[in-house]
């Protein structure tokens, strides 16, 4: 029992954290808006959950076609949950890969309890997170089958097989993520890259998203997880449940799967845990670094110190040094492609390139110019910022460097992009060729805009981008007035070299305004002319005012 | 340039400051701060932690700007950056280094910041690294070396342009004795050829080895200032003879009068 108590103290430290964390008023808005997000969610849940359940139970009651789609079978609900069971387990495993694979001061914990308890103490705080998010739902649902069956059982068996559920989840998912995490941790080649990797399945992931694989395996998993013991929590959902033909066999089966499975997974975890927790990691950089081989060695660095001079190459290289090896920062240049991802799925599966696409082209490759290295560059600096500031670089060399880092990269690739996209696009020809033209323009004047923008509202505090994972992100407010610039200016060019673009424009700005207000589409064609002046204007006065704040930087 | 490459400095002065005074708001982190110090000296910077010491660097090097007062750093005054650029070396308490690189790496990019040469700049780092036995770990990244390791890099990419004034804040907290010593014999040596050495640091011992002037800081104010055996001279109620004696002396003294003064301030304005 006092193993179970120290695991339970460990667990209350571990979530009484978590809660701090995100209801601290003076963190920002951010938490306020999490919490009220939280609250939100499980709320509809709840009664989302309740709706369903008793819409569920009134038709199962009556005998009826389940949402006027068809009879409900047991079999395929089971599926269904063992489906929803396995994901559930993968975001464990994930999170045991990453940050709640380690203890928070494992030195405090380890050195005081068997590593037993330790786990367990984990595994009751990452059950404790599976309570708050899903006992809520889980009771409605209940509640709401209950009601509308009329059949008090559902509000226990509801409830208690969804967390069942969760259990195993947590007991099953968590040693398998912690024994990859092992694995991984074994090859210094893995610790040197883990930002590199991490990019890549991302990529992956999100590639294999837009293609609809992930949609092909949920499919080929259907009936081999009907057949495992995870479809058996949907016998002891539904035990009791009249039109429902569940089985008591398999419903008790669930109960004793869980039991067996988390006294199993207690105990490999617990193996995977003593040998992880105790292993010394791959040092990072244990091999001598190899200088001449990858992007900015000395010699390309001489070659543009040849042509820029010796300041201005080491502030380029060091930017492409550091972004290769620590890419992850990088990956908020890919937020519009993410953002298309719908769109994206839809072109690679129907194989033809819509007209809309050369020109989205050019935003996003004004948005990857503009994020790259000018939207934070103070911040990126983070405590070598000083060595800068104490420097013979002045503001004019600071800023020309960040740009020129970030241009010689994206100007060439997004000009081909746009290029390849309008070839392989039904537009003319001349507005090919125009777009491909504009593009690097447009890139300049994105990165030049932005550069004001990073110099004005720096950041250098690290953010998680993943949980085990924090890198210095640009602020809030540059991406904000970043974002509004290139939407407006995309609004804007749309407005006044299509038609098309123009007569919706006028649509929703007359839905907008109150009092059945219109606006004339001469006038929305001028403004929008107007905006266009101002989106050249604005990046030649941003770039100049970011040269004055460095020159005039100063640490508070 | 002298003959090890300082830079001379035409001030009588390696660093003035006349009622240098920083407000964070309603706090005070330096009041009416007051310093001249010569040329060559070691100047030991003492004081408890928040007593204003950090604020103090950040103004003599231009990263933050004072709320009243004037300072100027080998004859040039704080608001010209550029004019303070030319003869002033900083490390901070956490050294400024770029975690993605290596040491040689990060050595070469201050050397290019600071338009040192190439090969001047590869010579003066190997020179460094080796002195500080750095070579061996010189070529991998700086986000495996320990503490004492990035501590180094960061004082080699301090003094790698060889300025006449180097402040050096906390310069061997984290370092084992033997890279304790090779940067207290850094410090004695830089000291013997002019270069102004500005150290702050809570190890009374280095400060006591190296130190030709120690001032002790507290509430941001000299409450202090002389050479350690003067200090020692005067410590108060011969209570000891050591600069712990005198630092704890001075700091409680006046943290008393502080005490005392803010109440009877209190008093009066009821």
């Amino acid at each position: 029992m006092r193993a179970l108590d120290h695991s339970v103290r460990l667990a209350r430290s571990d979530v009484t954290r978590m809660a701090r964390k995100h209801t601290d008023w003076r963190s920002g808005s951010s938490s306020i808006i999490g919490l009220v997000m939280y609250v939100l969610l499980v709320l509809v849940g709840t009664l989302g959950g309740g709706y369903l359940g008793y819409r569920m139970g009134e038709s199962l009651g009556a005998g009826e076609a389940l949402f006027g789609i068809g009879t409900f079978s047991t079999p395929i609900a089971g599926g269904i949950l063992a489906l929803f069971w396995l994901i559930i387990t993968v975001i464990f495993a994930v999170r045991a890969i990453g940050q709640r694979g380690t203890l928070a001061q494992p030195a405090g914990i380890l050195s005081v309890v068997p590593t037993r308890e330790a786990l367990a103490g984990v595994y009751v705080a990452e059950f404790t997170y599976v309570v708050l998010w899903v006992l809520g739902p889980a009771v409605g649902l209940g509640a709401g089958l209950a009601l509308g069956s009329g059949v008090p059982w559902p509000v226990l068996t509801v409830p208690v097989a969804i967390l069942a559920a969760g259990l195993t989840a947590v007991t099953i998912g968590y040693p398998i993520g912690l024994s990859v995490r092992h694995v991984a941790s074994r090859f210094p080649f893995v610790a040197q890259h883990k930002g590199v990797i991490l990019v890549m399945v991302f990529l992956g992931y999100f590639a294999a998203l837009s293609t609809g694989t992930v949609d092909q395996l949920m499919i080929a998993l259907f009936e081999p997880m009907q057949a495992s013991p995870m479809a058996w929590y949907a016998d002891l959902l539904f035990l009791g449940t009249p039109g429902v033909e569940g089985s008591l066999a398999k419903a008790s089966g669930a109960v004793a799967f869980t039991l067996v499975f988390t006294v199993a997974g207690t105990i490999a975890g617990s193996r995977v845990a003593g040998i992880h927790w105790f292993s010394d990691p791959a040092l990072a950089g244990a091999e001598p670094e190899p200088v001449a081989t990858e992007a900015a060695s000395p010699g390309i660095e001489r070659r543009i110190e040849s042509v820029l001079g010796p300041r201005t190459a080491a502030l380029i290289t060091l930017s492409w040094r550091r972004a290769v090896r620590a890419p992850l920062k990088l990956l908020y240049a890919f937020f519009p492609v993410l953002m298309m991802g719908g769109f994206l799925a839809d072109i690679v599966q129907s194989g033809e390139i819509p007209a809309y696409l050369p020109f989205v082209a050019v935003v996003v490759a004004a948005w990857a110019a503009g994020v790259i290295f000018t939207l934070n560059p103070l911040g990126d600096q983070g405590a070598a910022l000083t060595s800068a500031l104490l420097s013979r670089v002045d503001g004019r060399t600071f800023v020309h460097a960040h740009l020129l880092a970030g241009l010689a990269i994206a100007v060439p690739i997004g000009t081909l992009l746009t290029a390849v996209l309008a070839v392989l696009s039904p537009i003319e020809s001349e507005t090919a060729l125009a777009l491909v033209l504009a593009t690097p323009v447009v890139m300049i004047l994105s990165a030049a805009f932005s550069v004001g923008v990073g110099m004005t509202f720096p950041r250098f505090e690290a953010v998680n981008v993943t949980r085990s994972m924090k890198t210095v992100l640009p602020s809030r407010w540059a991406f904000v007035l970043f974002s509004a610039y290139l939407f407006v200016t995309a609004a804007a060019t749309g407005i006044v070299y299509e038609p098309a673009v123009r007569d919706l424009a006028v649509a929703l700005v007359s839905w907008a305004l109150p009092f059945g207000l219109g606006v004339p589409t001469d006038t929305l064609y001028l403004i929008a002319v107007a905006l266009l002046v101002v989106a050249v204007i604005l990046p030649v006065v941003s770039y100049r005012h970011a040269i004055r704040r460095f020159d005039r930087y100063t640490l508070a | 340039m002298s003959g090890n490459g300082v830079k001379e400095i035409d001030s009588v002065f390696a660093i003035e400051a006349t009622g240098l005074t920083k407000h964070f708001g309603d706090v005070v982190a330096v009041k009416g701060l007051d310093l001249t110090i010569e040329p060559g000296t070691v100047y030991g910077f003492l004081g408890p932690n928040g007593s204003g010491k950090t604020t103090t660097m950040r103004m003599l090097t231009t990263l933050t700007r004072p709320t009243s007062g004037e300072a100027r750093i080998a004859g040039v005054p704080i608001t010209d950056r550029n004019g303070v650029i030319e003869h002033v070396g900083y490390l901070p308490e956490e050294p400024p280094l770029f975690d993605e690189l290596t040491a040689r790496e990060y050595l070469r990019h201050v050397a290019a910041l600071h338009d040192i040469p190439g090969d001047e700049a590869d010579e003066r780092i190997a020179d460094y690294l080796d002195r500080f036995d750095l070579a061996d770990a010189a070529d991998r990244r700086i986000s495996g070396y320990s503490t004492g390791m990035r501590k180094k890099t960061g004082l080699v990419g301090a003094i790698l342009h060889e300025p006449s004034v180097l402040l050096l804040d906390e310069p061997t907290s984290g370092l084992d004795p033997r890279a304790a010593r090779t940067v207290k014999d850094l410090i004695a040596e830089l000291a013997a050829g002019e270069t102004t050495i500005f150290l702050s640091t809570h190890i009374l011992s280095v400060v006591e080895e190296l130190a030709d002037v120690v001032g002790v800081l507290h509430d941001g104010q000299l409450v202090a200032e002389g050479s350690p055996t003067a200090l020692k001279q005067q410590a108060e109620e011969g209570t000891g003879d050591t600069l712990e004696d005198v630092f704890l002396a001075v700091t409680a003294d006046h943290a008393e009068e502080y005490a005392s003064a803010e109440s009877e301030a209190a008093d009066d304005s009821e």
